[in-house]
């Protein structure tokens, strides 16, 4: 297997566990994000900074990296979700754009636009990166059957119904929030490891956005849906790469391509290609002898 | 120095103003924040120059605003019917309208990057100088005219929506298109009004951005991140809550950056933001409106 | 159909597991092994597997650019010029006989494509040598990398951090830079400045989120200060930002001698009206983006504006290429980016002609080091790489240039480098 196809791995590995983290926030709590590319952004400068100037290995300062990401979003977290549900998108905003400022003010660390490159390199990456996805999905499959999740899933249905069952629903808010950005902060160390580079523009919230669409483009509540979208999507421009289309470079109109295609799937399938339902075996089996089970999982918007 | 600087941030809020307008308009009927519209004042502002340089003597002004208001309408009804139209039939969270219209913008500033985008462009100048001095201080033309223009629209738009049989169906339609159909108004009718309001004002949006700034892909997108802000912060789709959010956004970004510099002032914001939502959680205008992104 | 289509979904994604867990088993670790350890079995395997053949095999080489990105109006001549290079090579017979085959990728100004594409035209092209964009942020993530697969990279990052490590000075062995660094462009403008123009003070105004924009700000600062001037103002803006009104005033009210201006076309014209509205009436200095189309897009009058260019349009090969490039594409306007995707070519081509394999990578990169000597660039100036750095001998030259009245650009004067030490 060539060093190529490994890097595509990585890619759509990285993607996947990005996307996890909101699947977290978003399918699990109801809540709407566009600041999870911020906390990969932190994980990673702070990882890799610290590396570098305290001479520290990658893995001690990313568990540096991953608690200064989870303390931030938990001082971040405490004010905002008491805030109006609607205001989360406003300040997450916001809130990423503070965090490139600060990566810019800081730049006799950080390098700035520039970006940041002194990256040490991790032998046999992809193992590490592959297992961190499964891990992570694993994890995320279990959020959702849990007890916790279960609660996510009535506090993001109703929140007053949530609390006059007994839930701490603003607690239970911050804590799917630290959780989210702390996979988002996994993504970052190993977007970090795979490019050698950081810079300040890559987490912009276009990149969170980019999430959200992978994310509903597999399915809204569906884990697996999002995992194989998060996957298939981020790799799909490789292969327009040389073709031709009408003397058109289709190589340079992967972005409208990638475009043209969530706004198809959206409008067919409004739920996302897999929409409510898990793919699993028994789901496969239900499939292929015509008669769909409804979901496995029993949970609804 | 202090008025001089209150003037610009009055520029800079006119010109948020602009895009908040177009913003408002649609979020008071779908509770959404439109940011495809800043691809559509990218498209407008490209095809107004287009239809600028078609002619051998640039045409007036008002000539080339109102064709591009005219496109801006057919574009907004086209963005309509292959984005949102099925998505309302099957009555979805506005989350899928918002994810929606930022793939729309994506997909807009893409081709026009990849087609168009060998050439910078700008409009021909309206105005002979760019300033023009009142007692010591300087005004700039076409913030000037922006400023007017957008007051101009929002006093119309008020008028519109207070005062007319439309205004009355889109009001009603904000508050429930399925009520307001058995009421016996014709909600689809009514929403492709406002999409047609919306797409004028990115019409014009265009044309005048095009002639402040020059005419380049991320034109209008680059400015959707200030266009949310000012249209969460306003309240709600209160096309008045909107402007002043757009004017106190702009004269507290120019105050800041010339205290602080550029890079201080999205730490403050965020803390100012926070704080007033915080303090003031129904946004300037003080009405309520449920799902908002 | 709607099941048919997650089916299919479905299927690819299996059917990629599949190939991802039978070929990482076995081959992955070895490649992996190798590239960290020894490096040496990629090197023979480059080496070897084009050899084998008869002379006239067509030679590969990538071509990274951003062409739909942020920087694409500066990246889509750049791969003009290296496409048109490489034609007119063809037809003069190639390299000792063999063609040049050229496959050029969009790296949409971002690492992550970056290192993707790369990846690509490494593995599974077998491109034995790149040329590269004219940014910093995708270059500098392929630093290692190259040096890994050696695969030589000749291109534009004129950022100097591209091509020597920051820590030590020394200079990456795969990375080689074709025209004046962005410090060297920063140098000349300021010594322009001060000994031409006079200035005493000056104040800038530039993108802190654009390497291209910070990399040429801070060498002219350092130099300006380091050689009497005095820096009034700092003042930055960011790509979020779409009025630069306030640090205008501000600039305007110290009233500094001259304003820098650095950063994309755009921003430049909206960053040089703002100043003008603001009463700002000294001279302006800029990067090479205030080239045209930057006086037909400014409000304001043009006047008194200053800055550098790597180009003299009006004679050589460079006034060929702006024409060809004109009318194949339709751009209104001369782009000097097509002169850069050009030169990279000729050096790697002139690299390649002396080398006995041109497709080694470690053979390409010693004469690339060492005998990069007075190759001609487009603008009729010479090139030669330095081996220490693998940046240009300061004798390539810069010019100054202004605009006229009438809006016509006149060049002022043409400086080398050469001259000019940056204390």
């Amino acid at each position: 297997m060539s060093n190529y196809q490994l890097s595509l791995i990585m890619l759509a590995c990285i993607s996947i566990i990005t996307v996890c983290g909101v699947f977290a926030i978003t399918s699990l709590a109801g809540m709407f994000s566009l600041g999870q590319a911020s906390y990969m952004a932190i994980s990673a400068y702070l990882t890799f900074c610290i590396a570098r100037y305290q001479n520290l290995p990658v893995w001690v300062t990313s568990i540096i990296g991953l608690a200064g990401c989870a303390l931030v979003a938990f001082v971040i977290g405490m004010p905002t979700l008491r805030l109006r549900r609607d205001y989360l998108a406003l300040m997450t905003i916001g809130f990423g754009q503070m965090v490139q400022s600060i990566i810019i003010l800081l730049d006799k660390y950080t390098n700035a636009a520039i970006g940041f490159s002194k990256i040490p390199k991790v032998n046999n990456l992809v193992y590490i990166i592959l297992a961190i996805t499964v891990l992570i999905v694993f994890m995320v499959r279990n959020l959702k059957y849990s007890r916790f999740g279960r609660m996510c899933i009535a506090l993001k249905n109703d929140d007053i119904a949530a609390r006059s069952f007994g839930i701490d629903v603003h607690g239970l808010r911050v804590k799917i929030y630290v959780i989210a950005s702390l996979i988002a902060g996994v993504g970052g160390i190993c977007y970090g490891l795979r490019n050698r580079v950081i810079s300040p523009d890559a987490f912009d919230w276009s990149l969170s956005a980019e999430m959200q669409i992978l994310l509903f483009f597999g399915g809204t509540n569906s884990l697996t849906g999002s995992v194989i979208s998060a996957a298939c999507l981020k790799v799909l421009p490789e292969f327009l790469k040389g073709v031709k289309l009408f003397g058109i470079d289709l190589q340079n109109c992967k972005t409208i391509i990638y475009c043209l295609l969530i706004i198809v799937v959206i409008n067919l399938r409004t739920k996302g290609l897999l929409g409510e339902r898990e793919l699993s075996l028994s789901f496969l089996r239900g499939l292929f002898a015509g008669k769909p089970r409804d979901r496995e999982g029993g949970e609804s918007t | 120095m202090t008025l001089q600087l209150l003037i610009s941030g009055f520029s800079l809020g006119a010109v948020y103003a602009l895009i908040a307008v177009g913003f408002a308009i649609v979020f008071s009927i779908f509770k959404f924040s439109n940011i495809a519209h800043g691809g559509m004042i990218s498209a407008c502002a490209f095809i107004g120059y287009f239809f600028q340089s078609s002619f051998e003597e640039p045409p007036p002004f008002i000539v080339t605003a109102l064709f591009t208001t005219g496109v801006g309408v057919l574009m907004a009804l086209l963005i309509d019917t292959i984005a949102y139209r099925n998505i309302r039939k099957k009555q979805a969270p506005g989350l899928y309208y918002f994810l929606m219209s930022i793939t729309v913008a994506i997909l807009i500033e893409q081709i026009l990057s990849v087609f168009f985008g060998k050439n910078l462009h700008t409009y021909a100048p309206i105005f002979s100088s760019t300033t023009f001095s009142i007692g010591g201080l300087r005004f700039s033309s076409i913030d000037t005219l922006i400023m007017v223009i957008s007051l101009a629209i929002l006093s119309a738009l008020i008028f519109v929506i207070n005062k007319t049989k439309i205004g009355l169906a889109i009001r009603t339609v904000a508050i429930s298109p399925s009520t307001s159909q058995l009421m016996g108004i014709n909600s689809s009718v009514v929403i492709m009004a406002v999409f047609a309001i919306a797409g004028a004002l990115a019409g014009i949006s265009g044309v005048l951005l095009g002639t402040k700034f020059s005419v380049y892909p991320s034109l209008g997108p680059s400015m959707m991140t200030k266009g949310f802000i000012v249209s969460v912060i306003g309240g709600l789709g209160s096309l008045g809550g909107a402007i002043v959010a757009a004017i106190a956004l702009g004269v507290v970004e120019i105050f800041l950056t010339y205290w602080l510099g550029s890079l201080s002032t999205p730490i403050v914001l965020f803390g100012i933001m926070l704080l007033f939502l915080t303090v003031r959680p129904e946004g300037i205008s003080g009405r309520f409106a449920k799902d908002k992104v | 159909m709607k099941k048919l289509f997650a089916a299919f979904l479905i299927c690819a994604l299996t059917a990629s597991q599949l190939i991802g867990c039978s070929g990482g088993g076995s081959t992955a670790p070895a490649t992996q092994a190798a590239s960290a350890e020894t490096e040496a079995p990629a090197a023979e395997k480059e080496a070897a597997e084009p050899q084998a053949e008869a002379n006239t095999d067509p030679i590969k080489i990538g071509c990274i650019q951003d062409t739909t990105g942020g920087a694409s109006s500066a990246g889509q001549p750049n791969q003009w010029g290296a496409e048109y290079a490489v034609r007119i090579i063809n037809e003069n017979g190639g390299i000792n006989g063999r063609p040049i085959e050229i496959y050029c990728r969009d790296c949409q100004n971002d690492t992550e494509v970056g290192v993707t594409v790369y990846r690509e035209l490494v593995d599974e092209v077998g491109v034995c040598a790149i040329i590269g964009p004219p940014l910093s942020n995708p270059a500098s993530a392929w630093v290692d990398l190259a040096t890994e697969d050696k695969v030589p990279i000749v291109g534009h990052f004129m950022d100097e951090i591209c091509t020597t490590d920051p820590d030590t000075g020394e200079a990456y062995p795969y990375m080689f830079l074709v025209e004046p660094s962005s410090a060297v462009q920063g140098y000349i403008l300021a010594k322009y400045a001060l000994d031409e123009l006079g200035i005493k003070s000056v104040a800038s105004l530039y993108n802190t989120s654009n390497a291209f924009a910070v990399t040429q700000e801070k060498p002219f600062v350092d130099y300006f200060v380091n050689n009497g001037g005095e820096v009034l103002a700092e003042e930055t803006f960011g790509w979020a930002d779409t009025d630069y009104s306030a640090q205008a005033q501000k600039i305007a009210s110290l009233n500094p001698d001259a304003v820098l201006l650095t950063d994309y076309a755009n921003q430049m014209v909206t960053a040089y009206d703002n100043l003008r509205d603001a009463g700002y009436e000294g001279y302006i200095l800029g990067a090479n983006t205030m080239a045209a189309p930057f006086n037909t897009l400014v409000k304001n009058p043009v006047k008194d504006c200053y800055y550098v260019k790597n180009y003299d349009f009006t004679s050589g090969k460079i006034a060929d290429l702006v024409k060809v490039h004109m009318e194949e594409t339709g751009t209104d306007y001369p782009s000097g980016n097509v002169g850069f995707g050009w030169d990279a070519v000729q050096v790697l081509a002139s690299a390649m002609q002396q080398a006995e394999d041109p497709t080694n990578g470690e053979e390409v990169r010693d004469i690339l080091e060492n005998k990069t000597v007075d190759i001609e660039s487009a603008g009729e100036v010479n090139i030669t790489l330095v081996p220490e750095t693998h940046r240009p001998t300061r004798d390539m030259g810069m010019f100054i240039v202004t605009y006229n009245e009438d809006g016509t650009t006149e060049e002022v004067q043409t400086y080398l480098t050469s001259d000019y030490k940056a204390e």
